[in-house]
């Protein structure tokens, strides 16, 4: 039980003074001596859309103003456009993107029933100042360009994975959503952030399904979208479909929102969160393995390019250390022929640098393996090493890819051509 | 020990009269001094011829013409002599005279007074049953003795003035029991020290009886007022409490103050009751046994604020108590007051009232449900959102104590009442305890929906909130736990760790971005 006393005694004699006000201040930032050895983490955003809000209580926040090289790119970016270029969204998205969110302080949100902020972004305008028409209409070609994307990038999957399918249904969800445009910023109308419950379906758009069953019907809040702004393709939530995407996670929120049962945390007022199954961007493998396309676009990395490769794949990189293998990386693996006629294995890691994570001459004797689901298990001296302690000795290593096919695949190869 | 400050009031009491009306008690006292004067006037007449001392000073409250009055300017020997005298009526002149000289505002000769050795003197005459005047002066004397520093207090005390003034307890005159009771009051308000050496002497005694006498109510408002102070005093020091058996003996008599109707008695009679209760459990147990429970819950609502102050504060002690001592209070009906105290204007009282609803919400969840009843997690949203700042601590601590002891269905009333906005507000504050704490209180917050499936819905609000920066922004706090704490809700909550497209990871807690720029496609994984 944490009952806790009173701090100070009051008396008869000290009742009626005023309390010396204690400020709520400010915390302390750690030195760069301190900071330069954590680990920060980027909490992982499940709406790309809805990002900066947050921004204006830490904006003026001086802390971050001090050693700009001590803080990684995506805190400089509090409501500032184009500083999230990491953050997974499009192509020259990010700029576009942080024009368009509101710089409403978070208090706003409960000032009266919820709304959900993403009614902000498709409402407000930039420097949450009421639209004038000639924002208006920037904002509605922005939203048009999304709607267009999106539509285009939906029909192209759909039509590529059953040519038959009927597009009815979209081109029903266009007009409506491009109605709903127009009504808001269309002919430089004011859509004022006055609008605090905007129809439910405004907040994030979202289109019913074809008629093809067939269709993994995943739900994906994240199309490519050059705005920034979201749309969600996907049916409504429908239990069964869901259910046999979902049949292995059991804390999963699909299986709760499918049920019957009233939603203990969902937001409370009028303008309720839509049907989280409409929103929830699935990046998760499914069980089809098919999650290419469902992606969050990648950012746009310069990869550095291997020519003269006979093989290369994307994979992960594990070393054995003690009892347990520890990441080295994730990268792209490439086999190349040397003079000699023996196999060069280069592992280069995803990134602008794209420094060497393995480099090594694919010996006879090494030992190869396929190992579990979608690895491949090799034993060598690593190069660059792995441990100061032994740098010459061999190192199990665990090549990890996307699939059992392309796992075979690899070790196929190894096996084939180490000699 | 007592501050400077205290024994500063009583001289301030007694002496100096600047503060007109600064308090009730002054002005009472200002009147005592009148009426004494008044009577003694008359009995001048009657005993004495017109042998005057000279430089007698007629008013209590005379000008300063006289400051700084040189030693020679009173005739100290004449003093010692009439003191000495075997003659009564010498005796009481002397000491009248005694009492003008120290009576003036204007500094006092309290030392000159000890250091002529006559505070034994005066003891004695409290003994003086038959010559009641004498014991009158003389009580007035040793009271204003006792009133100045703490030297001078010690000094009366040492001379045998505790049980010379409680033997006056059985004088038949009004004034000289009140003026008594006056004396024991100041002493004992000392410190624990002195207090318990009245008690010792059975101080404690004397009063409760004149509680219980059943004269009570004819007694004039201004003794009821010093018997109300005095007994305050004797329960006061809450550091070294009063002896246990002592305050049992004390309670009747301060619930039947508790009942009475005057609006100094009351608060009086409540802050004896904080006093007693801001201790230890047994010692709250004590005071709620007397059933004065309900009555300070309705002195909630009197709309006084000098009543509404202590009585609040003497609830908040209770419910640090046992979860039973706690339900007392909810039974009495208090929580139907707290919607106006925590939106009162006077940021104290929304305080005090937010630090009661944080002890009862870390209790059970049955009393959490009382309060959910009650209205008032709204309220303190409202509080989280804007008020004094350590008005806002309290209901931090309201919040997380809920999270703790709540159940699903609270904890989900909470979060739906929108607290998580104003709680994510108060996490750029200062002081790192309270920002763990907030951060404990949203883990919480969100372990309750996760076993429930609803994990991801509030980690969506959070998000649509524009808050997932601020427990970013924490890692980068100077307190390592702050660091260790957010990165740890990230990791549990934010993180993409089942969604690696290569499959689950094996054992790794490495999915981080380190402080390289260029390390953003590891965002991903």
């Amino acid at each position: 039980m944490a009952k806790r006393i009173a701090d100070k005694e009051l008396t008869d004699r000290n009742w009626d003074q005023e309390d010396e006000g204690e400020e709520a201040g400010t915390f302390s930032i750690a030195s760069e001596d301190v900071l330069k050895n954590r680990a920060i983490k980027k909490a992982k955003r499940r709406n790309p859309g809805a990002e900066g809000d947050g921004g204006a209580a830490f904006r003026g926040f001086k802390g971050f103003s001090a050693a700009p090289s001590a803080i990684p790119a995506p805190f400089s970016g509090f409501g500032k456009a184009g500083s999230f270029e990491g953050f997974g969204l499009t192509n020259g998205g990010s700029k576009a993107l942080y024009t368009g969110v509101s710089s409403a302080t978070v208090g706003l949100t409960f000032n009266g029933p919820y709304v959900p902020p993403t009614a902000d972004i498709t409402t407000r305008q930039t420097n949450g100042s009421s639209p004038s028409p000639t924002q208006s209409n920037k904002e509605y070609r922005r939203q048009l360009t999304a709607l267009n994307c999106s539509v285009r990038d939906w029909i192209t999957k759909h039509v590529n994975d059953n040519p038959l399918c009927d597009l009815n249904p979209i081109f029903r969800d266009y007009e409506r959503h491009l109605s709903s445009i127009e009504q808001q910023h269309g002919g430089g109308e004011a859509a004022d952030g006055g609008s605090e419950t905007p129809p439910p379906s405004a907040a994030l758009f979202s289109f019913s399904r074809t008629t093809s069953e067939d269709l993994a019907q995943k739900v994906s809040g994240t199309a490519p979208v050059a705005s920034g702004i979201t749309f969600n393709f996907g049916q409504k939530v429908d239990s069964s479909v869901l259910g046999s995407l979902r049949s292995k996670s059991a804390a999963s929120s699909f299986s709760f929102s499918s049920s019957s049962q009233t939603s203990l945390f969902g937001a409370p007022g009028p303008a309720a969160l839509p049907p989280f199954g409409g929103t929830k961007p699935d990046e998760a493998a499914d069980e089809n393995g098919d999650e290419e396309s469902e992606e969050p676009p990648k950012p746009e990395v310069k990869e550095v390019k291997e020519d003269d490769a006979f093989y290369s794949k994307k994979c992960k990189l594990f070393y054995k250390k003690e009892a347990e293998f520890k990441e080295k990386g994730v990268g792209t693996l490439h086999l190349k022929n040397t003079s000699d006629g023996k196999i060069q294995m280069i592992i280069r890691a995803d990134t602008n640098l794209g420094n060497i994570l393995l480099n090594i001459i694919v010996q006879h004797s090494m030992p190869c393996s396929r190992v579990g689901k979608n690895n491949v298990m090799v034993v060598c001296v690593p190069n660059p090493p792995v441990h100061d302690k032994n740098p010459s000795g061999p190192v199990p290593l665990l090549i990890r890819v996307k699939t059992d096919e392309d796992a075979d695949e690899l070790h196929k190869l190894l096996e084939e051509r180490k000699g | 020990m007592e501050t400077s400050t205290d024994y500063d009031e009583l001289g301030t009491r007694l002496h100096q009269f600047k503060n007109k009306g600064r308090n009730a008690t002054e002005q009472t006292r200002r009147r005592k001094e009148f009426h004494v004067k008044l009577r003694k006037a008359k009995k001048d007449d009657q005993i004495l011829e017109r042998r005057h001392v000279q430089t007698l000073q007629e008013e209590p409250t005379s000008s300063p013409q006289v400051s700084g009055l040189l030693p020679q300017q009173y005739p100290l020997q004449e003093i010692l002599a009439g003191v000495n005298s075997e003659n009564r009526e010498d005796q009481f002149l002397a000491t009248q005279a005694v009492r003008k000289i120290l009576s003036r505002d204007n500094q006092p000769p309290i030392d000159r007074i000890i250091s002529a050795g006559l505070i034994q003197k005066f003891v004695s005459f409290l003994g003086l049953f038959e010559c009641p005047p004498i014991q009158f002066e003389a009580a007035w004397v040793l009271t204003n003795i006792a009133s100045g520093n703490p030297a001078q207090m010690n000094a009366v005390v040492v001379g045998g003035g505790i049980p010379g003034f409680i033997r006056l307890a059985s004088s038949s005159y009004l004034k000289i029991r009140e003026q008594a009771i006056w004396a024991l009051g100041s002493i004992a308000g000392d410190g624990p020290d002195c207090r318990d050496l009245v008690i010792k002497h059975g101080g404690h005694g004397f009063v409760v009886a004149l509680v219980e006498s059943p004269d009570l109510s004819t007694f004039p408002l201004a003794f009821i007022r010093n018997i109300t102070w005095t007994l305050s005093n004797l329960c006061r020091h809450t550091d070294r409490p009063p002896p246990l058996e002592a305050v049992k003996r004390m309670l009747p008599a301060l619930v039947r103050l508790l009942h009475h109707n005057d609006k100094e008695v009351l608060s009086g009679a409540c802050w004896a009751v904080s006093y007693l209760t801001s201790g230890s459990n047994e010692r709250i147990e004590v005071v709620v046994q007397t059933g004065l429970v309900p009555r300070l819950v309705q002195l909630l609502s009197c709309g006084e604020h000098s009543i509404l102050a202590p009585a609040l504060r003497s609830l908040g002690n209770i419910v640090t108590g046992t979860n039973e001592q706690t339900q007392c209070v909810l039974n009495a009906g208090a929580l139907a007051v707290f919607p106006a105290l925590l939106c009162h204007r006077k940021s104290n009282i929304q305080k005090e009232a937010a630090w009661a609803v944080s002890n009862i919400t870390s209790g059970k969840a049955t009393q959490i449900q009382e309060v959910i009843d009650a209205g008032l997690i709204p309220l303190l949203v409202q509080i989280l959102q804007q008020a004094d700042y350590k008005t806002q601590l309290e209901a931090v601590w309201a919040v997380i104590n809920l999270t703790k002891v709540g159940t699903l269905n609270q904890v989900s009333y909470l979060y739906r009442c929108n607290v998580l906005g104003p709680l994510f507000n108060l996490l750029t504050v200062k002081d790192d305890t309270i920002i763990l704490i907030i951060l404990e209180a949203i883990s919480n917050i969100l372990q309750m929906a996760e076993s429930v499936g609803e994990g991801e819905k509030v980690c969506l609000m959070i998000e649509k909130l524009g808050d997932l920066e601020k427990i970013e922004a924490l890692q980068f706090h100077s307190n390592e736990s702050v660091y260790k704490y957010s990165n740890t809700i990230i990791d549990r909550f934010f993180s993409g760790q089942n969604e690696d497209e290569f499959g689950i990871p094996e054992a790794n807690p490495d999915h981080c971005v380190f402080h390289a720029p260029d390390n953003q496609s590891t965002f991903q994984f």
